[in-house]
């Protein structure tokens, strides 16, 4: 390494020096790391088991047996957090508030369609990321680390076979591997089963995010474009040049009479916007339609409509030129052609969010957008765990729980009182809270 | 504290998702004290896991291929390669 550089190395200064205690503290990393390392001087990286682990002084007084114990306090406190949560949910029973949400319960195995507690184990089982995403894959990185194979075969699992643990059998699998060691099955299993499943992952992600691209550009930004560039050259060609501020034309409401004079232009234009707007080739993109919230001008009836609308009736200009032209009462700038501007602007972002909502469904434990769940055919999944349909029917009974519990009850009330039990454990130290539940 | 008419306390389904995490959250810290040291408090924490109602942790921490990564597990296949 070059001398000049050397010096503004910080490893390399570092290197046969002692760490300060400075430069330890400013480690730690906030939460993660409790206990810091004492003072050391750095050297070649020593290995496991040079130090046997009672003399290990992890700094601050603390020896390992210590960080053991605050763990065992941790899993302690969590568990008194699940007794507690299970407790308050137990008797759990909400009527379905449609019939979807029915239909959906008794997919899980409610035989009325009523909610309870272990309709809602399921559903959450079904959308845990851990499991949820390797069935719908019908592979498992996870098992194919364990095992050497990560492909789940079999059947779909019905919806209400799905428990907390239907895991086990992964386990089992993962126990037949004989004398395997763990770096052999590692090897194994990082081997074409892998790539694979990688690869796979890989087509449906970019498949999905073209799928995405297209639908924004051809569906949301093509025909803004296409609106605004056309529009705005109608609107300069048709207003009179004798008013006052040019950039007025493009605020000034274009006419009967204004399109009708020069109906030859207009007609070249509205064929290039019938051509570019309603006609988008299906190699293009196949699942194009007209945006409804996108408003073109429809100069036969002087107003505003609906894309798919203006697209269905293909405007013929050829009836408007050979209408007699009525007198004009249109004459002078008003602010509804400048509030229907900003109405244009408003449309085209609140369809946007629109879109994307509709793409991606709000706060729940889901990350299958609905309209994706033509990309994951069946044909596509490999092996057992839940279908698309499953996990649908579990987020619909998520989204109706938590529905419910913002909408009846006392919910402050209730909410304070849940506060009050879970302050009551963090605040007091786990010996405490044992003795008081005696 | 029942203040719903439907039999449940709504406010605990908003603990719930925090309260996953933290158990997330621990057992993985239970599985590298495992890694670290063998003796009866880390003994316990993998029976713990073993009795838990949630698989996945058993599936991720307590199978035989991820034991072999804890003492525990490199002590038993060096008694058993013995």
């Amino acid at each position: 390494m070059d001398d000049s550089i050397r010096k503004y190395t910080q490893v390399d200064r570092l290197v046969g020096q002692e760490i300060s205690e400075e430069l330890l503290d400013s480690l730690i990393t906030e939460g993660r790391v409790q206990f810091a390392p004492k003072p050391t001087t750095t050297s070649a990286v020593s290995q496991p088991g040079d130090t046997p682990d009672d003399d290990l002084d992890i700094g601050g007084g603390k020896s390992i047996d210590d960080m053991i114990d605050s763990v065992k306090d941790n899993e302690d406190m969590v568990k008194l957090l699940e007794d507690m949560r299970d407790d308050m949910l137990k008797d759990m029973k909400i009527p379905p508030a449609s019939d979807d949400i029915a239909e959906a319960a008794k997919k899980l195995g409610s035989p009325d369609g009523t909610i309870t507690k272990d309709i809602m184990d399921k559903a959450q089982t079904i959308l845990d990321p851990v499991i949820m995403e390797p069935n719908l894959q019908g592979y498992s990185s996870v098992m194919a680390a364990l095992t050497g194979n990560g492909n789940i075969d079999g059947d779909f699992l019905a919806c209400n076979e799905v428990t907390k643990g239907m895991m086990d059998e992964w386990n089992a699998r993962a126990d037949d591997e004989g004398d395997l060691t763990a770096d052999e099955l590692h090897k194994q299993g990082s081997g074409d089963s892998v790539t694979r499943a990688r690869e796979s992952f890989s087509k449906k992600m970019a498949e999905m995010f073209r799928y995405i691209f297209n639908m924004l550009w051809w569906e949301m930004i093509w025909p803004r474009l296409v609106l605004f560039f056309l529009e705005s050259t109608e609107r300069f060609i048709a207003i009179p040049i004798d008013t006052p501020f040019l950039i007025l034309r493009f605020f000034k409401k274009l006419t009967k009479k204004n399109y009708l004079k020069y109906g030859p232009i207009h007609k070249i234009l509205n064929k290039l916007k019938i051509l570019l707007l309603c006609k988008v080739p299906t190699n293009a993109w196949d699942n194009y339609n007209p945006d409804p919230e996108i408003n073109v001008w429809d100069t036969k009836n002087d107003k505003f409509v609906p894309l798919d609308q203006w697209c269905s009736t293909s405007i013929d200009v050829k009836e408007c030129v050979n209408e007699v032209p009525e007198p004009s009462t249109f004459n002078t700038v008003d602010d509804q052609e400048n509030d229907q501007w900003d109405n244009n602007v408003d449309d085209m972002q609140s369809g946007l969010r629109n879109k994307l909502d509709a793409l991606f469904p709000g706060d729940s434990d889901t990350c299958i957008p609905s309209r994706f769940n033509e990309l994951f055919s069946v044909e596509d999944f490999e092996g057992p765990g839940m279908s698309p349909e499953c996990a649908e029917a579990a987020k619909k009974v998520m989204e109706a729980i938590y529905d419910d519990a913002v909408q009846f009850g006392d919910y402050e009330s209730s909410q304070a009182q849940a506060e009050q039990g879970l302050n009551f454990i963090l605040n007091n130290n786990i010996k405490g809270a044992k003795k008081e539940a005696g | 504290m029942r203040n719903n008419k439907h039999g449940y306390v709504p406010a605990a389904l908003m603990f719930d998702r925090a309260i996953r995490q933290m158990r997330d959250h621990v057992e993985y810290e239970k599985f590298l004290c495992r890694t670290i040291k063998d003796n009866d408090v880390t003994k316990q924490f993998k029976e713990n896991t073993e009795v838990h109602p949630e698989s996945k942790y058993r599936f991720m921490y307590n199978s035989k291929t991820v034991n072999e990564h804890t003492v525990a597990g490199k002590k038993a296949k060096k008694d058993g390669d013995r």
